[in-house]
């Protein structure tokens, strides 16, 4: 047996797929490659809807097809037999074996995004149907990405921005919560000081302003029910090793705390009395109430993270004594706590005071004098906080100096409109020359104007410098220094430590923050200089990863590079944004706030919060919030997938331009040997003759080389290689007697879906009524893992059959086109679990479209239904289906008449290897015996008689009436009738088709030729080429196998009255063994449809699956149910 | 009290409105069950009649439009077995369009619906006369 071809297709449209199944039922191996996410019809094509969803679910069932989808072909490298594809997978982040399609991820994505679809403007969440409001194959959900958010990007501590935003534009506090925890905590004091470089980054600015981003993460702090998490929980202890960190401000915390929750047992060491380094000695309350510090922090705290306050490492206690005690490593961060000085005379007056030690008297002590006329030189956020904090304290005047212009300030713009709204005044332009006095005591400041130069400082802001002669004098009896803090490493005197010299700051590795010294590491202000909150508590965080690795003997740096994810930019034209304005956050009335030292500022209320939140963009698409993570039973979804480049092999290659693609792709000429572009420009109107399709399929594969046509020919011909065959059978059962079955329910929950809208209790007990041996709920029924659980239960409870309520309806093995792929694998798993069982012990019942979706509104109504639905499936006796039975194919071809066309189609069989046999001379007497697949064709011609055994059976459609009249009355001859008389009516019995009207003709190996109507004469040559191919796919099947659901005669009962002939072409009058004529019905190309039976006057005709004791159980349950 | 409509709906084009209708989120209402059978050919009369000696008001017949049938079953032997009920239910004192014979194109739900609705709007007294229906609870 040769190697099966491999043929690579590519494209979209029906006619794709179409050939797609085509290759692969002549045996070759498909991957059928598709831009396209999934399968979904649309009007515009102008297809059959029937045609295309039969096409899909055939195809998407056949093994010899995999289906690679979202992928885009980027070259094709190699050459025949021999191609070597490459390709780039868009991401649909969710695993296609696993997702069932239940939606439940959708209804709680928080991510709503504005997309086109066909046109129209839709909102979607991020997480969606491919093509939403259409149904698709497979069912698979897909989320939309692109790249993270340039808030999330720009974050020191990398919170999911997006991520909370999108909660808390739902109201889910909780939840924001809890995502934002999972980066940091002390979201309340973040709330409040950071210095946002998210809002900064923020895309709605393009719009209109920045989202609010620092408020609604305030919120979430400020709003939250329960406050304790997973993040406050301490892991198991990983290691005895002992860790020592200096300083309890935002970097040594946040170390702490993570190292807390990696399972270590660190000790901070802090010198004041209060823990939170600047937090508590520099904020001042209005800005930071004390209940959200110390509510905060004791959270952390009560981690059991050990304190020792009020003990200065350095002086008090050293290095050396630390190791003693086993401090294995070390986290400096200390801080930058010394006062610049202005380095100018007066300085040490009495009444001239810094501001450090200000705001630490001040937010220490309750009852501080202060001066009527206050001056404060320097204009960052201490000296804003330290104005806004005197002025509270006293009535006089208050006056911020600063050296440069109004639009160069270092504090933040929104803190200094506050302190002038309290009464706070600057001067600007002003440099300090002299502090004034009267012994000992400050009476006033010299200063002089500047003027800005071109040079610029650290902060991006001009460098003013002082102008001559331009002195004049501010008259204060009390002056603050605000000029910025510095750090002072010196002060630990640990020996040998890297400091740089100028700023007094440790240096480090900046990815490691490992200083020189192996052990010690350092972050905050100490290593970066005074900066803000956030800052240091990402340095925090980054050190407690380095002493993790420190200590677990890991590479400090390995895999630690920042992981350059690409940001995403919004395409303002497809966003659907109105400006809206960015929330104000309220104060409280101006009297309460000058006389207060309470927090000035009530966040926002919960509409305001929601509404802000509401104008985030989502430029990342979907926030990755993982709230879908939470409802999704099948674990399917993969938010971390990446980009994937596949390389597909193939000996071969068809692609089929899109239609609507406008441009034709011309010819095969473009193309490299191998490479066949089909665009036959189907004319829809026409229906869907594929005869042209086909044609152009196998031209395709004639026009490759002989090795090629060789691996063809010794394909799958014959029999012997069925053993192993492709399609799994079905195993029926011969008897199907079961008087004391034992019959189980299983109810699929449908992941909510149905186990919401229909009440499973009620249904459960309503059940149990109608003597089963179990019942049962499963979480879905279309999951290998549903049916492990279905089949194990089975077993437990030894059932015979079994009702599955699910959403599949039938236990037919056909395949309906209003069929989806989920129905058809829950089958497909169930056979594959429960072996050994007919497929009439399981009866399907649809609870989900017929009571869930078409009654989801009325709970009471659906869960009647779904009763009434279990009842009928429980009483209905089993639908008898006929054994499983099979027989071969003769791989022949007998052609009768003389035309060009059947030369042709003779030919290109001869090159494939079939056994040919040709008539020319149209035989005196025709009687065609033996069986569908395996005629015996007696030919009477004047001078002998013939005898062919052959399976397929090939007449010109020019023959006379008079010779097809010597066929009679046969289902063969009312066949050949019928493809004959369907060319000339055109329905759709003529048409070479792979999959519309699976009507008798396309299992009987009957053909005519030309294949073609009357209208399309012309093109001999494809006609030929196009009947070669129906009959190789006809021979392919090597097998003819009888459906499951058959139509059969009692010949005790038939008198022979042919009513049914009437109805049905594959049913002969024969001669029975009592002599006298009854209706034989062909079992093999019965389609069970039932005509017959409903005809039989005497009831003769039995057809499983749909016989009156079912249907009339099944009236009597919906119409009349017992009263249960 | 709605009208128990009894719906015999083929596998192909008229199993497909229904499904269509139920993946649009459009509704029937419960008084309304369905057997769907392969073909409406394989119907006669007597089982609709089966229906309404069990309690249906009515019965709607669901299938594919003329020359669309899957079999090839392109004769009117539903219309005939149809009119052939008809007849019988009108002797007993019904009106004949208690049955109702639906011919959608393939995936129209909307019009399934639609005919539904009409169908039900249609029958005024739902009660059929007595005598006509035969007392058969389990």
């Amino acid at each position: 047996m040769g190697k099966s071809i491999r043929a690579a297709v590519i494209g979209r449209t029906i006619d794709a797929l179409q050939a797609a199944l085509y290759l692969a039922k002549i045996g070759t191996q498909v991957k059928f490659i598709t831009d396209a996410p999934a399968f979904a019809f649309f009007e515009s094509s102008g297809v059959d809807p029937r045609l295309f969803w039969s096409t899909v679910l055939n195809a998407i069932q056949d093994p010899n097809i995999e289906f690679v989808y979202n992928t885009s072909t980027v070259d094709i490298c190699g050459e025949k037999g021999n191609f070597n594809i490459k390709t780039t997978q868009q991401l649909r982040y969710i695993d296609s074996d696993l997702c069932t399609g239940c939606k439940k991820c959708e209804e709680n994505c928080s991510t709503r995004l504005t997309k086109t679809s066909d046109g129209k403007n839709v909102i979607l969440n991020a997480v969606h149907k491919p093509y939403p409001g259409n149904k698709s194959v497979p069912s698979t959900m897909v989320i939309d990405k692109n790249g993270i958010s340039p808030c999330r990007a720009s974050c020191p501590l990398g919170i999911n921005v997006q991520g909370f935003v999108s909660l808390l534009a739902n109201n889910k506090v909780q939840e924001a919560y809890d995502l934002i925890n999972g980066s940091a905590p002390l979201g309340g004091i973040l709330g409040r000081l950071c210095k946002h470089p998210c809002e900064s980054k923020c895309s709605r600015a393009k719009v209109d302003s920045a989202v609010s981003i620092r408020s609604l993460h305030r919120y979430a702090y400020d709003n939250v029910v329960s406050p304790a998490g997973k993040h406050l929980v301490a892991a198991g202890p990983a290691s005895t090793s002992k860790i020592a960190i200096i300083g309890s401000g935002p970097a040594g915390l946040m170390a702490a705390w993570d190292l807390k929750r990696r399972g270590y047992d660190p000790t901070i060491f802090e010198s004041h009395n209060v823990i939170g380094g600047m937090l508590a000695t520099g904020i001042p309350r209005f800005r930071l109430s004390r209940e959200i510090r110390e509510r905060e922090l004791g959270q952390l705290l009560d981690m059991g993270i050990k304190i020792r306050t009020g003990i200065t490492v350095g002086p008090d206690i050293d290095f050396a004594y630390l190791k003693e005690r086993d401090y294995k490593a070390f986290f400096l961060a200390i801080g930058a706590s010394r006062n610049n000085k202005l380095g100018i005379e007066g300085e040490d007056l009495s009444g001239v005071i810094d501001c450090m030690s200000f705001l630490l008297l001040l937010n220490l002590t309750d009852d501080l004098f202060i001066g009527s006329n206050i001056v404060i030189i320097g204009d960052g956020n201490s000296a804003v906080d330290s104005a806004r904090a005197a002025i509270r304290q006293n009535k006089g005047s208050v006056k911020i100096v600063s050296w440069t212009v109004p639009e160069e300030l270092t504090a933040s713009a929104d803190e200094i409109q506050e302190a002038r709204e309290e009464g706070v005044s600057i001067e600007y332009s002003s440099y300090p020359v002299e502090i004034l006095g009267n012994k000992n005591k400050v009476t006033g400041v010299r200063f002089c104007r500047t003027k800005l130069t071109d040079e610029l400082m650290r902060n991006g802001w001009h460098r003013p410098e002082p102008v001559e002669g331009t002195d004049f004098i501010i008259e204060a009896d009390h002056v603050i220094v605000a000029i910025g803090q510095s750090a002072d490493a010196t002060q630990l005197n640990l020996e040998g430590l890297d400091i740089e010299k100028a700023s007094g700051t440790i240096r480090v590795n900046p990815l490691t923050l490992a200083t020189n010294l192996p052990g010690v590491f350092a972050g905050g202000d100490c290593m970066r200089g005074p900066n803000n909150v956030v800052e240091a508590m990402a340095d925090g965080l980054k050190a407690a990863e380095s002493i993790d690795r420190y200590l677990s003997d890991s590479d400090l740096e390995e895999g630690r590079q920042i992981a350059s994810k690409k940001v995403a930019e919004v395409d303002l034209d497809s966003v659907w944004a109105f400006p809206v304005k960015r929330a104000e956050m309220p104060y409280l009335d101006m009297e309460s706030r000058k006389n207060t030292y309470e927090e000035t500022t009530t966040g926002f209320p919960a509409q305001t919060m929601v509404e802000e939140a509401q104008r985030c963009l989502s430029c990342a698409l979907c926030s990755e919030c993982m709230e879908c993570i939470k409802v999704c039973k099948s674990n399917a979804i993969r938010h971390n997938d990446t980009v994937r480049h596949k390389d597909v092999e193939a000996d071969v290659i068809l692609k089929f331009p899109a239609e609507d693609m406008g441009v034709k792709e011309e010819g095969p000429a473009a193309d490299k040997s191998g490479v066949y572009t089909i665009s036959h420009g189907t004319d829809r109107s026409e229906g869907d003759v594929n005869v042209k399709l086909m044609a152009a399929v196998m031209q395709t594969i004639l026009d490759s080389d002989l090795e090629f046509l060789d691996k063809l020919s010794t394909g799958r011909f014959g029999c012997d290689d069925q053993a192993e065959g492709s399609h799994d059978p079905i195993h029926y059962l011969e008897d199907h007697t079961l008087p004391e079955s034992k019959q189980g329910i299983f109810l699929c929950r449908c992941n909510g879906e149905n186990s919401s809208a229909i009440d499973f209790g009620r249904l459960s007990l309503g059940a149990q009524k109608l003597n089963i041996a179990h019942i049962s709920e499963i979480e879905q029924a279309c999951t290998e893992e549903g049916a492990q659980v279905i089949a194990q239960r089975w077993k437990e409870a030894g059932l015979d059959r079994a009702v599955v309520a699910a959403c599949r309806c039938c236990n037919y093995d056909q395949i309906c086109y209003s069929c989806n792929d989920r129905r058809i694998l829950s089958s497909h798993y169930l056979r594959r679990n429960i072996p050994g069982q007919s497929s009439s012990d399981i009866e399907y019942v649809n609870i989900r479209e017929l009571c869930a979706w078409a009654h989801g509104d009325d709970r009471q109504s659906a869960t009647d239904k779904a009763l009434k639905i279990l009842e009928a499936a429980v009483l209905l006796p089993p639908s008898g289906h006929q054994k499983y039975e099979r027989h071969p194919i003769n791989p022949a071809a007998l052609f009768i008449g003389e035309s060009g066309t059947a030369k042709i189609a003779a030919m290109t069989l001869e090159v494939l290897g079939c056994k040919l046999f040709q008539v020319t001379q149209v035989p005196d007497s025709l009687e065609i015996g033996g069986q569908p697949g395996d005629y015996h064709v007696k030919l009477g011609f004047s001078d002998r008689n013939e005898v062919i055994k052959t399976g397929t059976i090939i007449i010109d459609a020019s023959l006379k009436q008079a010779d097809l009249d010597k066929l009679g009355y046969t289902y063969t001859g009312r066949l050949f009738q019928r493809l004959i008389s369907g060319m000339v009516k055109d329905h759709a019995g003529s048409k070479l088709n792979l999959n519309k009207y699976a009507s008798a003709l396309n299992r009987a190996g009957l053909f005519i030729n030309p294949p073609l109507t009357g209208r399309e004469k012309g093109d001999e040559s494809a006609q030929g080429v196009a009947l070669a191919a129906a009959i190789l796919l006809y021979l392919r099947s090597n097998w003819i196998t009888a459906r499951d659901s058959v139509a059969q005669v009692n010949t005790a009962l038939c008198r022979g009255c042919r009513t049914c002939i009437e109805r049905c072409p594959i049913i002969e009058m024969r001669e029975g063994a009592n002599g006298l004529l009854h209706s034989h019905l062909e079992r093999f190309l019965c389609m069970g449809c039932g005509a017959c039976a409903s005809v039989c006057p005497t009831g003769a005709i039995y057809l499983s699956g749909q016989d009156k004791s079912r249907i009339g159980t099944a009236l009597k349950s919906f119409l009349c149910p017992a009263e249960i | 009290m709605t009208a128990k409509i009894l719906i015999f709906s083929c596998n192909w084009d008229g199993w497909s409105c229904i499904d269509s209708a139920a993946n649009a989120g459009l509704s029937y209402p419960v008084s309304v069950n369905i057997i769907k059978l392969t073909c409406l050919s394989s119907l006669n009369a007597g089982f609709m009649l089966k229906a309404f000696e069990h309690g249906a008001d009515g019965v709607m017949l669901l299938g594919c439009q003329n020359q669309q049938c899957r079999y090839g079953q392109f004769d009117n032997s539903i219309e005939i077995e149809c009119d052939k009920a008809r007849e019988i239910i009108k002797m007993l004192g019904v009106k004949g369009d208690r049955i109702m014979l639906a011919r959608l194109a393939p995936f129209d739900g909307r019009g399934f619906i639609e005919q539904l609705n009409g169908f039900i709007h249609g029958i005024k007294n739902p009660a059929i006369p007595a005598g006509a229906q035969k007392a058969d609870k389990p």
